[in-house]
């Protein structure tokens, strides 16, 4: 039963390898030579890699990353000697480019909770003069912000927003105290007189 | 169509072989073909604009995106390997299919198969893992289905009229066993009502298997029975010989051997421990020449007559998939670096990888196949070669733009996620500033997707005027008469003639001792990587020893179960990886503990939105209310579908006692309490959240809504692992 090895068939094919299977005969050419090659290094390249990470002291990725973030830090502490004063902030109060921008951060990361004018909504009202959190002077706002009150929902913007963007929506929340938007929320905390 | 050689050889036979099965399977994978190409369209649309889902909750994308890929595997890629597994198997082996029984019930089974999924994934009924989101009646009988085909492929190689297999049988073979094997085991699972089961694995133990399981899908199931496909229609189209047969027993074995291995490359930077991470990159890396020894085979198959090519549409679409394949399994190993995969996984890159493979090379392998079957199964000629022309321009094109969008979306919303300034601060803090970069991308993809269906209907047409065209068919093919005989070998005597061509051309005549070795070839890798996963990876292990991890509340739970259920896992990850950009975006990565008694796990594939692995008390629970009744009021430029039904559909706790049972079965510290008070803890908690959301101003009467449910699961998000 089994096909004898017909070498007339393809007398002129030295590569056949005899075979016929419904009609598809098989050459037997060399795989190429750089298949090979490449082959045989990807397999040494494993072998070194994982003798390297898995068995010698090839970093590990918790400790990439944590000397990833220790460079983060450091970008951040050299920022943030730039902790401003109550006099920085206040200039920027009366600084109209700065409020315009803060306009812009308030609007993109803080009305979904506060409201589009400040009147509250799932946040309190930051218009008014009841304040949570402080007083409502700038460095009080200014705290709030960016520590947040993580547990009542209130996202710390510190750790988000570069400081310059902080310190002008900090501005921001300043400037609209007062303003009397319609539709306030009912006050939340205590009423400071100024 | 000319008439080869090769075709005059197989008329002789003709009269034997089952072709009737074969044109149902055919018609099976053009029909299925189809549904699975609008499926894509339209989750594609659905992502560019969330209003194509017309606020119907069966249609939104988290439940129309397994469907879609449920259809393209199995139902459009099923069919079509099954037809042209049973068109060659016969003619390679000159014998008729073991038994037309099987043949049928293998037919119909899996067509009832395909019709449960459509019915159940928008009904919600999921498992939440990718690939295998089917419930537990549905595997039990894909997994009959499956063993049938196995059985009729063996049993119809067993009755051979040749004595050695060729190497499109040995793919064949490495497909059923694999399959089978992989399916079971990622199958685990313990029901929890008709429609629901929880895995027995958890957390890292159920990626490993799912991500085992869904990357060799991808190897056994759209690799291997293609690789067969193109070893037999490559070479009968063009009527050359195969290029190197040491080629394909080579790059054959290694590359089952060695595709078992590589599942964990879905894992990199994630809390995996790093061992399998590495076998994953290794293992990924060495793929990529043994993929390319199949590739070499098939093109080279074709030297000398790229004129051929030209002019022959078969040639076109075979010969260019096979081009696909090699750029797929080049860009694979590229992507499995950790470094690439930092920026490549979950994101839209990973996208465009897939849809390489699977519009360019599993989908045009088919098409190859059915302009080269259709007209011989009908004994006729192809209806307009130069509209299968067209219809191969129209889907070549359309691969490129879906591709090029794809990768373009997925590495620049990377880049934006990543990006961190001068002051260490993320440059794009928030999550949409970088999707609405990106949409216009994904209308662009949709155009490429409906040029690949325009394309495709061409071929409709094309199918239904040949068939119209081709003479009334005589008789059916014979039915069989009686059962072929088991092939009966002179042993001794094979060997003794094989052995001279070498050891594997014995083994070629011998294929049940291949199939025990192609089963024992990924046996080894899996052995080696889940076996100390599975037994080392309990809460007795040193890995959970520092974690104090408080399990899920029976309201959360359910709330869980219909995150799962509305498919939010495929849009949200729950895995705060190993990179910067990661922990700066998110928090500090996510620690094995945390997920330990996820059952199924929530890790993810992709982030459409934001990973939510830390998203426990980060938003107010009116926050999150609001958000899911519509995002928009939230976050204006949001693409993330509304959810309104979730504040009006009563929470179903008919079940939570037993789910609490079979959790605690499965380990989750659960005491006897908890199960029997399961339902009525739920409905406390629900009435109690329900009445804060009414002092912060939220809407009334949302006790024992589903909603109360699904947001007291988000905020246990991050919150339930404490170290010791
Ligand atoms: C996810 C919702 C949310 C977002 C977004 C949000 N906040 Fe708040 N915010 C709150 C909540 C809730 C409180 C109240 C905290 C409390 O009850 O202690 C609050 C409190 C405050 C307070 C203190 C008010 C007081 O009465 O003491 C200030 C100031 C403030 N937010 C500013 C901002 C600014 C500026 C932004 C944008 C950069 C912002 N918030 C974004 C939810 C939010
Ligand atoms: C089509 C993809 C998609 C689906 C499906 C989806 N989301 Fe989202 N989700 C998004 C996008 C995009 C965002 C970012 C914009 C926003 O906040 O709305 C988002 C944001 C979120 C956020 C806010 C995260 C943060 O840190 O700000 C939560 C929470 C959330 N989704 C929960 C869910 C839940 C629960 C489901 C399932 C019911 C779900 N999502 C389904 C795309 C999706």
């Amino acid at each position: 039963m089994t096909k004898e090895k017909d070498p007339h068939s393809n007398s002129d094919n030295p590569h056949d390898m005899g075979h016929d299977y419904d009609g598809i005969r098989e050459d037997n050419h060399p795989a190429p030579t750089w298949w090979w090659t490449f082959f045989i290094i990807s397999i040494i390249f494993g072998f070194f890699y994982f003798l390297h990470y898995s068995l010698m002291d090839g970093e590990t990725l918790k400790h990439r990353l944590a000397r990833d973030m220790d460079q983060i830090e450091s970008l951040r502490a050299k920022d943030a000697k730039a902790e401003p004063s109550e006099a920085d902030l206040t200039a920027l109060v009366a600084s109209p480019a700065a409020l315009k921008a803060g306009r812009e951060t308030f609007a993109g990361k803080c009305v979904s909770c506060h409201g589009d004018l400040g009147q509250g909504g799932i946040g309190p009202n930051l218009t008014d003069n009841y304040w949570i959190h402080g007083a409502g002077t700038v460095t009080d706002i200014y705290h709030v912000v960016t520590q947040g009150v993580l547990e009542k929902g209130m996202p710390a913007w510190g750790a988000v927003l570069p400081p310059d963007e902080v310190k002008r929506v900090v501005a921001y929340v300043k400037s609209i105290h007062g303003s009397n938007p319609p539709n306030p929320k009912p006050p939340q905390g205590t009423e400071i007189h100024d | 169509m000319s008439t080869s050689t090769g075709v005059i050889n197989t008329e002789k036979f003709d009269h034997k072989y089952d072709d009737e099965i074969v044109k149902y399977f055919l018609m099976a994978t053009i029909i299925w073909a189809g549904v699975a190409l609008l499926l894509g369209i339209y989750a594609a649309l659905e992502l560019a604009n969330y209003k194509f889902n017309l606020g119907l909750q069966w249609l939104t994308f988290g439940r129309i995106r397994p469907l879609h890929t449920n259809a393209a595997i199995f139902a459009f890629g099923g069919n079509g390997i099954f037809a042209g597994i049973y068109h060659s198997s016969q003619r390679l082996l000159k014998t008729r299919l073991f038994s037309d029984k099987l043949s049928w019930f293998h037919f119909w089974g899996w067509q009832l198969i395909i019709l449960a999924a459509a019915i159940t994934l928008p009904l919600g009924l999921t498992q939440g893992k990718e690939y295998h989101e089917l419930e537990w009646p549905i595997n039990i009988a894909v997994a009959i289905v499956w063993i049938a085909f196995g059985i009729n492929l063996l049993q119809t190689i067993r009755r051979r009229k040749e004595p050695h297999i060729y190497v499109a049988l040995w793919f064949y073979i490495a497909t059923f066993v694999t399959i089978a094997l992989l399916y079971v085991v990622n199958s685990i699972e313990i029901p929890v009502s008709w429609f629901n089961s929880y895995p027995v694995y958890a957390g890292v133990q159920d990626a490993l298997v799912q991500w085992w399981y869904g990357h060799n899908a991808v190897a056994f199931f759209l690799t291997t029975p293609f690789l067969g496909l193109m070893y037999y229609y490559i070479p009968k189209a063009v009527n050359k010989p195969v290029y190197s047969y040491r080629l394909s027993v080579v790059h054959f074995w290694s590359l089952v051997f060695i595709y078992i291995w590589a599942g964990p490359h879905h894992l990199l930077n994630t809390a995996l421990p790093e061992w399998a991470q590495t076998l994953g990159v290794i293992f990924s890396v060495m793929l990529w020449i043994p993929s390319w020894g199949g590739m070499i085979n098939g093109l080279m198959t074709l030297r000398g007559s790229w004129d051929k090519v030209k002019t022959d549409p078969i040639l076109k679409f075979l010969a260019t998939g096979t081009i696909f394949y090699g750029m797929s399994t080049f860009e694979g190993p590229l992507l499995s670096l950790k470094s690439v995969n930092e920026v490549a996984h979950y994101s839209d890159w990973i996208i465009a990888h897939v849809h390489g493979g699977a519009l360019g090379w599993n989908g045009f392998i088919l098409f190859g196949m059915v302009y080269y079957l259709v007209p011989r199964l009908w004994k006729t000629e192809l209806y307009n070669k130069s509209l299968a022309e067209t219809h191969f321009w129209l889907g070549t094109i359309g691969i490129v733009i879906y591709i090029v969008s794809m990768w373009t979306a997925g590495i620049a919303q990377s880049m934006m996620l990543n990006a961190v300034d001068a002051t260490g601060h993320l440059v794009y803090p928030d999550f949409v500033q970088t999707v609405v970069r990106i949409v216009p991308l994904y209308y662009v993809r949709s155009l490429g997707g409906l040029m690949y269906f325009v394309g495709y209907l061409l071929m409709v047409y094309n199918v239904v005027k040949t068939i119209k065209g081709a003479p009334v068919a005589l008789a059916a093919s014979a039915k069989r008469e009686e059962a072929n005989p088991v092939l009966k070998l002179d042993t001794q005597a094979l060997v003794q003639e094989s052995i001279s061509e070498g050891p594997h051309r014995v083994l070629e005549g011998f294929p049940m001792v291949m199939t025990v070795l192609a089963v024992a070839a990924v046996l080894v890798g899996t052995m080696i990587e889940l076996i100390p996963m599975i037994t080392s990876t309990n809460a007795q292990s040193e890995e959970f020893a520092a974690f104090k991890v408080k399990p899920l509340t029976s309201l959360q739970l359910a709330g869980r179960d219909i995150y799962v259920r509305e498919g939010c896992y495929l849009c949200h990850s729950q895995m705060i990886r190993t990179t910067v950009g990661d922990v700066l975006r998110y928090g500090p990565a996510s620690e094995t503990a945390d997920s330990m008694y996820d059952h199924p796990f929530q890790w993810g594939s992709k982030r459409t939105g934001p990973d939510l692995a830390r998203v426990g008390g980060k938003y107010p629970d009116l926050w999150h209310v609001r958000h899911l009744l519509n995002p928009r009021d939230i976050v204006p430029q949001s693409i993330m579908p509304t959810y309104s039904w979730l504040l009006e559909q009563k929470l179903d706790l008919g079940t939570i006692e037993r789910r609490f049972s079979v959790l605690k079965m499965l380990g989750v510290p659960y005491s006897d309490e908890d199960v029997k008070n399961a339902a009525e803890n739920a409905k406390k908690d629900s009435i109690a959240i329900a009445e804060d959301l009414v002092k912060q101003g939220g809407p009334q009467g949302l006790e024992n809504k589903e909603i109360t449910a699904l947001v007291a699961y988000l905020q246990s998000l991050g919150k339930q692992t404490e170290k010791r």
